[in-house]
């Protein structure tokens, strides 16, 4: 079955005087994929851009800069787009693989040569012995990778507390293990890290949940978030997702934008301004509502 | 090689007194030149270095014709191989999907730059300027033992040590008839104009550097002097509609080429390091768009890794279906269990080689102490993948002078090449550069460097025959005028007027004081000695010198002049003026006569000449000496220089400065309260000071008082040393400005200087005050309105100065994170990111901050 869904992200900055020019990438175009089709995509901001282009990154992500040019004293960046998420089922068998044959650099070049690239360290993921010593409870001898990798996730998302503003995106791997708390990008970033320090490909995915209200409630407009999760290479077979945060398979409620080492590599909006203020405020808001396909019931 | 080697060049029979001779004039040469180098600051210490001079040894290393073609051949081949494997890391990366090149070498090294993959236009070279390190070894081999892909250095060393040496050895330079190094640098602009994108007639081209407190800036701006194209900081660019600008006064100027000597991560803050004030938002997007080309590329860093040396062999087999030619240094990557035995084993004959640049130049084997190389060891098995180690090289022995005697070192050869289209050239020499004795500290050093002659060849006589057609002497024929009114260069200019004044001012003062001192020497106790002691606090104050404590109890003024004159590490001192004023000078060479640095260096050598002689020894002939280079300098701007934009702000700059100085004469000397006895030795000090005795005497006669001084050097408008004079002078270099209106804040401040001055009347300013006590004015008195005078007139120059580098200088525009997503599920709180970590110390107007406070 597959569920379409409407995504609309807003980020504002503010600040307490006046910015000259702003130059910004971004990067929250959902990806096509297989089971991920981009129905709708646009990307604007306010006040207008002076010039906007898009190109691919090396991992196919689409990166769009920007630059403002009109004085402004706030800025706001805005995507509306409209997708279309199938679920697709992995195959047991392929993914039935002893998670020592699955680090890339033991694999043959040309099958794990390019994955390699997400078996080390990284400028926001520090390989860590502590990080090892964590992951070796999940990862016994020859078990098989998918289910070492959910086990894994099963016991982050138990010894980890869920605790919004605990952490900033320049926290380190180590103290995530330490504080036993974080957010999305430190579950992703801590996992990423577990699996790397056993020879394993691991990257960061960057994207969108689709959330359930409470029960009885509505849904509220603009509270959903961007949302990290991670994906563990398997030869053969292709990336395995798994969301530590969620203790879930990702599935089509997870919509997918971007692939990298680490937030670094693909965070939603980056950017530079010149001005004189000192003080800034930003917020964000992101919907994400699931409208009915066409002809499902 | 030894000295009975350079016979063939008729250099074997030199004596003592020869070499001698040759090596004083070598020096002389490069100071009469201003070439310097900025050894990086030492790890742990706080700042930027000083600029040092740069060293050449005077025998030259000269190389025959058929060695040289075979080193020729093999270093076209490894630019050729490199540029491949770069395409191929930077597109489909089949190296490392065909087992060819091990990923985690690139992964790991920071050359390596993930946002540069699909950023290149096929068919536009990458390197298009390369570097080779190569070294001759005992038994005639020729090992490459690194590459310079980023942005190489040394290429107007090279040349620049070709043309001393052409004069310091002209009989041998004519014998030997070496290649030429010109064609070179013509092929190379023709080069750099062909890479542009757009099909324009003309395409621009600018040289990118850090600024003139980066390591190799004389390099940086001899080199974009000797190929005709503008010098330009990261806040003369500017990025809009995906194009590339340069600023010049009001207008934008399309780039279409950018030679660049800042090393990738500090090019574009909105993507790579977001730091970084050196390089310009949103350059790798206009790159990306194919709007500007870079040379060297984005990226290119990923090849100058040494771990790539033991692998290039097989990759010359496989992407080229050729054999390396040219050897490597022999290396061993310890991210395999083999290379890091071997690197254990032998540490004390390699040189460790830390992957990422980040982790330091890495250690010299031989070197070490049991204990250091314990450490290395330690710091390898932690991390073995990260490092290399690589052979220490047998090197060929070169005669090098040291004194007047000739002794036998080691050297390596630093080799250019170029690319246009696919063809591939190299540069007929190489910057030398002997090994130090204790290559421990070397980077602390200035290394010494030589001139290397290649032999020409048969083949190279007809190209050697067609060079001289028009090129007697080496030199690059000039293109035009290269002179681009950028506010970088502006601001320069303004500065080195400024600077310019200020030493000449302050050797005045120095002199004066000097005399007073000798006249009034320390036993004297009267109102002369009174005098030397006011004057040298008025010194200090001026200077913004903070007192020395060794010299506050016994030496005299003399002592602490020779300090002054020498101490460039002392703020205020007249040599941190001077290096402040060659630092200037270098950035805007392209826009200056050749004999600014003629004086500069016979200005050097005087100060130097003091250096070698005890301190005390006559410090007052070099202050002389000096002053007269000075006055050369200020006979330079006025007569041969093009009365441009840059020119006006440069005399803005010295008027500026002049009466800036004159009126904290004014305020320290006759300000206070002093008897009239020791005000009589101050008039006569300062008029001395200000070059001002016969002017005064003819008009005033033999009678020195303050009144009279006060009027000569406050509003006689025909005295050019008086301040009237020198708030006339800005005025009319402010007409000549473009695009200052006469509403502008600047012009509102001359009005408002002129009308101050306008209003004074000597009788005035020279109102005393009776100080309580007798009552007696004759014995002590103050002046409020010189010193009110003073205080607005000062006021309203610096607010000139920052009103014109508001309107012409670079902005300090300091890029800002726009703030990164905190993002965050469940609860929607956003925070912005963390400041970033603080910049590498290169940012702009380090330098001229300090300038800003007299």
């Amino acid at each position: 079955m597959s569920r379409r869904y409407r995504i609309t992200h807003h980020t504002r900055y503010s600040y307490d005087q006046e910015v000259t020019d702003s130059y910004g990438m971004v990067c929250v175009r959902p990806k096509q994929l297989p089971g991920q089709e981009v129905i709708e995509y646009e990307l604007w901001t306010d006040p207008g851009h002076a010039d906007l282009a898009a190109h691919l990154d090396v991992e196919a992500n689409e990166l769009s800069y920007f630059h403002v040019t009109e004085p402004h004293a706030a800025l706001q960046v805005s995507m509306v787009s409209l997708v279309e998420v199938t679920e697709i089922p992995r195959d047991p068998i392929a993914d039935a693989i002893a998670w020592e044959d699955a680090r890339p650099g033991l694999c043959r070049p040309s099958q794990g040569a390019l994955a390699t690239e997400y078996a080390y360290a990284s400028p926001l993921v520090d390989v860590v012995p502590a990080a090892r010593d964590y992951a070796h409870l999940s990862f016994t001898p020859e078990r098989d990778l998918a289910t070492a990798a959910r086990d894994l996730m099963h016991r982050i998302h138990a010894d980890f507390a869920y605790l919004p503003g605990a952490t900033t995106i320049t926290t380190r791997v180590l103290d995530v293990l330490e504080r036993r708390q974080g957010v999305c990008q430190d579950f992703a970033h801590l996992m990423i890290s577990c699996l790397r320090s056993l020879g394993l490909a691991a990257r960061y995915v960057s994207g969108y949940l689709a959330t359930d209200p409470p029960p009885g409630r509505d849904r509220v407009v603009g509270a959903d978030a961007t949302h990290a999760w991670v994906e563990v290479w398997m030869p053969g077979s292709g990336w395995l997702a798994l969301d530590p945060t969620n203790d879930c398979a990702v599935g089509d409620r997870h919509i997918t934008v971007a692939h990298g080492r680490d937030y670094g590599d693909v965070p939603p909006v980056k950017g530079v301004i010149f001005t004189e203020a000192t003080g800034s405020t930003m917020s964000v808001s992101v919907d994400v509502a699931r409208l009915d396909p066409p002809g499902s019931v | 090689m030894t000295l009975a080697d350079l016979s063939p060049v008729g250099l074997a029979g030199l004596d003592h007194t020869e070499l001698r001779a040759a090596r004083g004039l070598a020096a002389r040469l490069l100071a009469d030149d201003g070439v310097t180098y900025t050894p990086p600051p030492s790890a742990g210490s706080l700042g930027s270095s000083r600029a040092r001079r740069w060293r050449l040894d005077p025998l030259p290393a000269v190389i025959e014709a058929t060695e040289w073609e075979r080193v020729e051949r093999g270093v076209v081949q490894r630019v050729e191989l490199h540029e491949a494997i770069l395409a191929d890391l930077y597109g489909p990366r089949r190296l490392l999907s065909a087992g060819l090149i091990p990923p985690e070498l690139l992964w790991r090294h920071d050359g390596h730059l993930r946002q540069a993959w699909g950023a290149q236009p096929s068919r536009t070279p990458r390197l298009l300027i390369a570097a080779t390190d190569l070294g001759r070894t005992q038994d005639g081999q020729w090992q490459v033992f690194g590459d310079r892909t980023q942005a190489p250095s040394g290429i107007g060393y090279a040349m620049e040590n070709r043309r001393v040496i052409a004069r310091v050895l002209p009989e041998a330079y004519r014998q030997a008839e070496p290649r030429r190094l010109s064609t070179f640098f013509n092929q190379l602009r023709d080069a750099v104009v062909e890479v542009a994108p757009r099909a324009v007639e003309d395409p621009r081209v600018v040289v990118l550097t850090p600024g003139r407190h980066s390591e190799t800036a004389f390099d940086h701006a001899f080199l974009a002097s000797l190929l005709g194209f503008p010098l330009v900081t990261g806040t003369d660019l500017v990025t809009r509609d995906g194009r590339l600008f340069m600023r010049e006064l009001d207008k934008l100027r399309q780039v279409d080429v950018l030679v660049r000597r800042v090393d990738d991560t500090w090019c574009d803050p909105l993507e790579l390091r977001p730091d970084s004030e050196l390089g310009v938002p949103g350059l790798l997007e206009t790159v990306r768009r194919g709007a500007v080309t870079m040379a060297n590329s984005f990226g290119v860093g990923a090849v100058e890794s040494v771990a790539f040396h033991p692998l290039l062999p097989k990759l010359a087999e496989s992407v080229l279906g050729e054999t390396l030619r040219l050897g490597s240094a022999r290396a061993w990557w310890c991210g395999e269990p083999a290379g890091l035995s071997h690197a254990l084993a032998n540490l004390d004959s390699m040189a460790i080689r830390p992957l990422s640049r980040s982790e330091g130049r890495g250690g010299y084997g031989p070197a070490l102490s049991q204990e250091q190389a314990d450490q290395w060891r330690r710091r390898i098995q932690a991390d073995p993948a990260g490092y290399v180690a690589q052979e220490v090289l047998d090197l060929d022995l070169t005669p090098v002078v040291s004194g007047s005697e000739v002794v036998s070192r080691p050297m390596t050869y630093r080799v250019f090449s170029l690319t246009n289209r696919d063809s591939y050239t190299v540069m007929p020499g190489a910057l030398g550069m002997v090994l130090p004795e204790s290559p421990a500290n070397s980077s602390a050093e200035v290394a010494l460097t030589k001139d290397v002659w290649v032999r020409p060849s048969l083949d190279a006589v007809l190209e050697t025959e067609r060079e001289r057609i028009g090129l007697w002497s080496e030199g690059v024929t000039a293109r035009g005028p290269s002179t681009a009114m950028v506010p970088r260069a502006l601001e320069d200019l303004f500065w080195l007027g400024r600077y310019t004044e200020r030493v000449e001012d302050n050797l005045r003062l120095l002199l004066a004081l000097h005399g007073l001192d000798e006249e009034f020497p320390p036993t004297n106790s009267g109102p002369g000695q009174t005098a030397v002691g006011v004057l040298t606090a008025a010194v200090r104050h001026v200077t913004d010198t903070p007192p020395v404590d060794a010299l506050v109890a016994g030496p005299g003024p003399a002592e602490e002049l020779g300090l002054l004159l020498l101490d460039s590490a002392r703020v205020g001192s007249v040599a941190q003026g001077l290096e402040a004023l060659r630092g200037s000078a270098n950035s805007v060479r392209d826009q200056l006569s050749a004999d600014v640095f003629l004086v500069l260096g016979s200005v050097e050598r005087a100060q130097a000449g003091l250096a070698e002689e005890q301190v005390a020894q006559q410090p007052q002939q070099a202050a002389a000496q000096m002053l007269s280079g000075m006055l050369a300098l200020a006979g330079i701007y006025a007569d041969n220089m093009i009365r441009d934009v840059g020119w006006q702000l440069l005399e803005a700059g010295r008027a500026l400065e002049r009466v800036m100085q004159t009126i904290m004469v004014l305020r320290e000397l006759f300000g206070p309260e002093r008897a009239p006895a020791v005000e009589y030795h101050l008039v006569a000090a300062c008029l001395i000071a200000n070059e001002s005795v016969l002017t005064h005497r003819r008009r005033y006669g033999g009678a020195q008082y303050a009144e009279t001084l006060l009027e000569l050097l406050v509003s006689d408008k025909t005295n050019p040393r008086s301040i009237a004079f020198g708030i006339g002078r800005l005025a009319v270099a402010l007409t000549q400005l473009p695009g200052l209106a006469r509403t502008s804040r600047a012009w509102r401040l001359v009005d408002e200087l002129r009308e101050l001055v306008d209003q004074v009347r000597s009788v005035d300013l020279t109102r005393s005050v009776v100080a309580d006590g007798d009552g007696e004015s004759l014995f002590s008195r103050a002046r409020p309105e010189l010193i009110a005078l003073t205080e607005q007139l000062d006021s309203r120059l610096r607010a000139l100065n920052d009103a014109l580098a508001d309107r012409y200088f670079a902005q300090t525009r300091v890029p800002q994170p726009l703030g990164v997503l905190r993002i965050d599920p469940r609860s929607g709180q956003v925070g912005p990111e963390s400041g970033p970590e603080s910049g590498p110390g290169l940012g702009h107007g380090a330098g001229q901050e300090a300038g800003a406070q007299p």
